[in-house]
């Protein structure tokens, strides 16, 4: 592990006494192993070492492509941590990201699909932008609910949403009339309410949009 | 729903040397049931995973996947179920065609099941003109969609997902949870890994995993209320935190 970091030290012409302190809240986890090799450490000690590594030479700013795919919901916390750390001390950071839940956690954000870059924006701009109004909904039987929204001509949008389905309706449509439309249909225990939309509903509907608009040319 | 078990552990053991990777972990799964596999990185998953799959031994305690002994009929376990992983499904450098034939034929398919069975899927995916492409030039989504549908070709009566949907974009992630539940309903049952939360509540049952032990198992909500929860990210962050071990 040691040699890893020296390595890298002096292949950017430093030493890893120079910009110690801008490693040490990470390496001081890495400590108990400094003589382990680096192919015996654990998954996520790894991570943090190659961390470290990249970050030896104090770079002006540090690209991280997708670091915490595949990485649980704790160690993902962690992660984010170290990463305000080191904005704190002034390096800029660029990071790649399918979860957006992390999305929400930088300072601006660049939507990206198909080559091109659909928007960017700070997450409130982004949030405030959705063009639509957004509904939650749902039922005990929350598999038929999806089917029932999913062919009613009142709705434009519907997604999962873990316990909720998000909805969009097309203009001049009254949230009143799809619940009782629903109602109708024997559905039992049925919520539908007003909702902001979250940098997740934004992003859905930003590639929709998009993808529409790309066949639409084709 | 169905309580036909197809899943059934008991005591399921691995050990590597004094590290208790698996330790004594019992749990039935459904038959049509999509059951949630979750915990955190180095909890243990694909080590029982693996024991599950009849690729690997356990050290002690007893487990039928499909009927079958995890000890004598690996070969059998094998035949009857289907796997599916985001990090390796497919050959990137093989074409379309050559993947589903390739695949199908691992799986145990006739040479005449597998032209009919192969030009069918070919035809429900809308994939024609792409059948002679290689894998590598499809987007994402399709791939996933063809990576699933290879792994169902036998019509297994399990499928094992490790991580489907890691790195994936918000409606690719979405179109293949319905993918999933189609499956479900075919009578399939479903065995699956993730590390989204928001996933986990599409799971009729889940079980999270830490330190080699299951901590907890239930309906998703049965799991939330046992644990005063407003969410799973909560659950799982509750009992995460006590673990031991790190990361995998």
């Amino acid at each position: 592990m040691e040699e890893n970091l020296e390595f890298f030290a002096t292949v950017f012409n430093t030493r890893v006494a120079d910009n110690y302190e801008l490693i040490r809240d990470i390496y001081v986890q890495l400590e108990p192993f400094r003589k382990r090799r680096a192919g015996k450490l654990s998954g996520g000690m790894k991570q943090k070492l190659a961390l470290c590594c990249a970050l030896i030479h104090r770079p002006e700013v540090l690209f991280l492509d997708e670091p915490t795919t595949g990485v649980d919901v704790v160690s993902r916390r962690e992660f984010w941590e170290m990463l305000k750390g080191l904005k704190s001390q002034g390096i800029t950071i660029l990071v790649s990201t399918p979860y957006m839940d992390e999305a929400v956690l930088c300072d601006r954000i660049a939507l990206m699909q198909n080559g091109s870059i659909l928007k960017i924006d700070t997450p409130e701009g982004i949030v405030q932008a959705f063009p639509d109004r957004l509904y939650a909904a749902r039922a005990r039987e929350m598999g038929r609910l999806l089917q029932e929204l999913r062919g009613n001509r009142l709705v434009k949008t519907c997604y999962t949403f873990s316990v909720w389905h998000h909805v969009t309706l097309y203009d001049a449509v009254a949230p009143k009339d799809l619940y009782v439309m629903l109602v109708k249909t024997g559905l039992e225990d049925l919520e539908l309410k007003n909702i902001p939309a979250s940098i997740e509903d934004c992003f859905i509907q930003l590639m929709q949009k998009n993808e529409s608009g790309s066949s639409n040319q084709s | 729903m169905n309580r036909e078990v197809v899943i059934k552990a008991e005591k399921l053991s691995k050990r590597f040397g004094d590290f208790r990777a698996v330790d004594e972990i019992s749990f039935e799964v459904y038959r049509g049931e999509i059951f949630g596999f979750l915990g955190a990185n180095g909890a243990g998953k694909t080590t029982a995973m693996k024991m599950l799959c009849g690729l690997s031994i356990p050290t002690s305690g007893k487990a039928q996947i499909a009927g079958f002994d995890v000890y004598r009929q690996t070969e059998q376990i094998k035949k009857n179920i289907g796997y599916m992983s985001q990090k390796f499904s497919l050959y990137e450098d093989l074409t379309v065609a050559e993947n589903i034939r390739f695949f199908g034929g691992i799986y145990g398919l006739s040479r005449r099941d597998l032209k009919i069975k192969g030009e069918q899927l070919i035809e429900t995916l809308g994939l024609e003109g792409e059948a002679s492409k290689l894998v590598a030039s499809l987007p994402l989504g399709w791939k996933q969609k063809l990576a699933f549908s290879v792994a169902v070709l036998h019509e297994p009566q399990i499928v094992f997902l490790d991580e489907p949907t890691g790195g994936v974009d918000p409606i690719t992630r979405r179109q293949f949870w319905d993918l999933i539940y189609e499956a479900a309903d075919r009578g399939i049952t479903i065995f699956v890994t993730t590390h989204y939360m928001d996933e986990a509540e599409y799971c009729n049952r889940l079980s999270v995993m830490v330190d080699g032990v299951i901590k907890a198992l239930d309906t998703p909500s049965g799991v939330k209320s046992r644990f005063g929860a407003g969410s799973m990210d909560e659950v799982f962050i509750e009992l995460a935190r006590g673990a031991q071990r790190k990361a995998d």
